[in-house]
């Protein structure tokens, strides 16, 4: 408990840094709002031209941007320590959490608030909103539950893959994989119908992006039987352990920032 | 107590080859080049002491400093701090010890020097008074007070190694490594910083760890000093006794009038004077081996060839007591 206090406590002192700097603020949180929608620019032109992709309307991708935002947003704004981790090797932040008497993740989780993060989670929501309105989805008890548990395991596992591909960087001392998982990224953002079999086990799975945005979507919207939704929690424990293992094997590797 | 047994570090260096090629092939046979930064070094601090760790550029000091602080993992050798080892303990040895690096901050660099501190308060669980009290100390020798509001990107360097030193002592810490804490300091926060430091060990038996090329801050602070090259020890021992049984050069420095053309060399082509040289225009100084010259005999020479407005004996310092344990080391090789 005394650890999630020191926890909040870090992110408060974070924040009020951030508002030292009021233009900042404004800047990165309108930063954060643009570049989701030019993202969503991208799908109007896609859809603008077919009427269905695999099946699925423009509104109905739509969620899938939308719950791809809100992951994104959620972890930009209060978990951005996850990301670049050999940066702050580098930086020697990794050596000054190691003298500290708190576990290095609780660090890394408390490192850093990035405003764009909410610019991005706002336009998310807006999105998921908007789109599920116009979908006549008829709100049964399990449906509002999928949704609830989706915005909150979503962020969860986007942390985590970020975290846990920050770490195999580390790890491997390169940036390819960096690459492939953002390219995955990107795949999240569509049916999971439209790829080969590999790529669906991948997304649903090791780098579970599809859990994020396809499992509760496909749910909510009865292109998949309720069941599937075990894909979600699934995957969180997963990427959870995965990331886990990945991080205590870059830190036993870990050989100090040097001088 | 703090012991270091067979202490070794190696460092895996990838060896590469350019491009993709280069990075593939390595991914799959993995070849590196080992540096041994730290090599079999032993010893045994009580609670209380102040020793100095000292050595050239590179001879494994921060090595050692970061094994012994939880940061990196031994290749081999045993580290126990008051019976933990901090590598499996980290958490636990963190709780009793305060680190200083010289180059780098342990502040949070965008929050203000006064809301990092009260983290720390919290995350060492420092108690009210105590926390009070050593802020009064700190106040009292740092003048804390002028900059607490700001954050640690805005400090002068000397603002910041100061806050960074407080920071370091705020939960008492029962030992408190220092890592060349002096580093590009002005004298004055030079000697505040030896202050606190000397303070916190004499009257409150804080173990002191010290590297520092500053060897005001070693003659200051420490009793005894550990000699490191090449990632061995090469001497450890009570500063006191090692005065003692290097018996040097001493020293001479000699005002003349005027600059006296063939002094040097005839000086120099003596036996029994390791060094002869004008420090300026009119200030010549000798070092001679005491088995040979005296002073005397040295200060009437030269009088007959030039005029002498003054001398002054120079006392063997720690620096050239240090020089000769180097020299002599790399004559043993
Ligand atoms: N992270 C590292 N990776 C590879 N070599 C290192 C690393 N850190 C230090 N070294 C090497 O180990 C040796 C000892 O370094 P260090 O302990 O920093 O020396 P000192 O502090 O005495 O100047 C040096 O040769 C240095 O280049
Ligand atoms: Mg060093």
């Amino acid at each position: 408990m005394r650890s999630v206090q020191i926890f909040f406590q870090m992110m408060a002192a974070n924040l009020r840094g951030l508002m030292a700097f009021k233009a900042d603020f404004l800047v990165s949180f309108s930063a954060g709002l643009l570049s989701q929608t030019i993202g969503l620019l991208f799908l109007g032109v896609l859809f603008s031209n077919i009427s269905t992709v695999a099946g699925w309307t423009v509104f109905e991708a739509a969620v899938l941007y939308g719950y791809m935002f809100v992951g994104e947003g959620m972890m930009t704004l209060f978990f951005q320590g996850t990301n670049g981790l050999w940066r702050q090797v580098r930086r020697g932040e990794i050596d000054r959490y190691m003298l500290r008497p708190l576990s290095l993740e609780q660090q890394i989780f408390g490192r850093d608030i990035n405003l764009a993060g909410a610019g991005t989670t706002m336009t998310g929501l807006a999105v998921l909103g908007y789109s599920l309105s116009r979908l006549n989805i008829d709100w049964s008890w399990w449906r509002i539950l999928v949704l609830l548990a989706s915005l909150i395991l979503g962020p969860i596992i986007r942390v985590n893959i970020n975290f846990a591909c920050s770490a195999a960087v580390l790890l491997l001392d390169g940036g390819g994989i960096k690459g492939i998982v953002d390219d995955l990224y990107e795949m999240g953002k569509y049916p999971l119908d439209i790829y080969p079999k590999a790529f669906r086990m991948l997304l649903l799975t090791l780098v579970p992006y599809a859990a994020i945005s396809f499992v509760p979507a496909a749910v909510l919207l009865g292109k998949r039987p309720v069941a599937y939704i075990l894909f979600l929690p699934a995957a969180a424990v997963l990427i959870l352990l995965l990331r886990k293992f990945v991080f205590h094997k870059a830190i036993e590797h870990y050989e100090g920032a040097g001088n | 107590m703090i012991t270091a047994r067979a202490l070794t570090k190696e460092f895996k260096i990838p060896r590469k080859q350019p491009g993709l090629k280069g990075a593939i092939r390595h991914l799959i046979h993995g070849t590196y080049d080992c540096k041994r930064a730290v090599d079999g070094v032993d010893f045994s601090i009580e609670q209380g002491e102040a020793v100095a760790y000292i050595g050239p550029n590179g001879a494994g000091k921060s090595t050692t400093i970061k094994m012994l602080t939880g940061i990196l993992r031994p290749t081999s050798g045993e580290i126990r701090i008051h019976g933990v080892d901090p590598q499996k303990e980290r958490i636990k040895n963190a709780k009793n010890i305060g680190v200083v690096f010289g180059q780098r901050t342990q502040l949070w660099w965008d929050i203000p020097v006064e809301e990092s501190f009260s983290l720390l308060k919290n995350i060492y669980q420092v108690p009210d008074e105590v926390y009070s009290e050593n802020l009064r100390l700190f106040q009292e020798i740092f003048g804390l007070s002028e900059f607490m509001g700001h954050s640690a990107r805005k400090l002068s360097l000397g603002q910041r190694m100061r806050a960074d030193l407080a920071a370091a002592l705020l939960h008492n810490p029962s030992t408190v490594f220092l890592d060349e804490p002096t580093i590009g300091l002005d004298i004055g926060t030079k000697e505040a910083m030896r202050e606190l430091i000397q303070k916190i060990n004499r009257e409150r038996g804080v173990t002191i760890i010290l590297t520092s090329h500053d060897l005001r801050d070693v003659e200051d602070i420490c009793r005894r000093i550990i000699v490191i090259d090449h990632g061995k020890v090469v001497c450890d021992q009570e500063i006191r006794a090692l005065v003692a049984q290097y018996p040097m050069d001493r020293g001479l420095q000699i005002t003349l009038s005027a600059k006296s053309p063939g002094l040097l060399e005839a000086l120099r082509a003596k036996e029994g004077i390791t060094h002869a040289a004008m420090e300026d225009t009119h200030t010549l100084s000798v070092e001679f081996d005491p088995n040979l010259h005296t002073a005397f005999s040295l200060v009437k020479e030269i009088d007959q060839s030039a005029v002498i407005l003054d001398f002054k004996l120079k006392e063997p310092s720690i620096e050239r007591m240090i020089e000769q344990i180097y020299r002599s080391g790399e004559g043993a090789k």
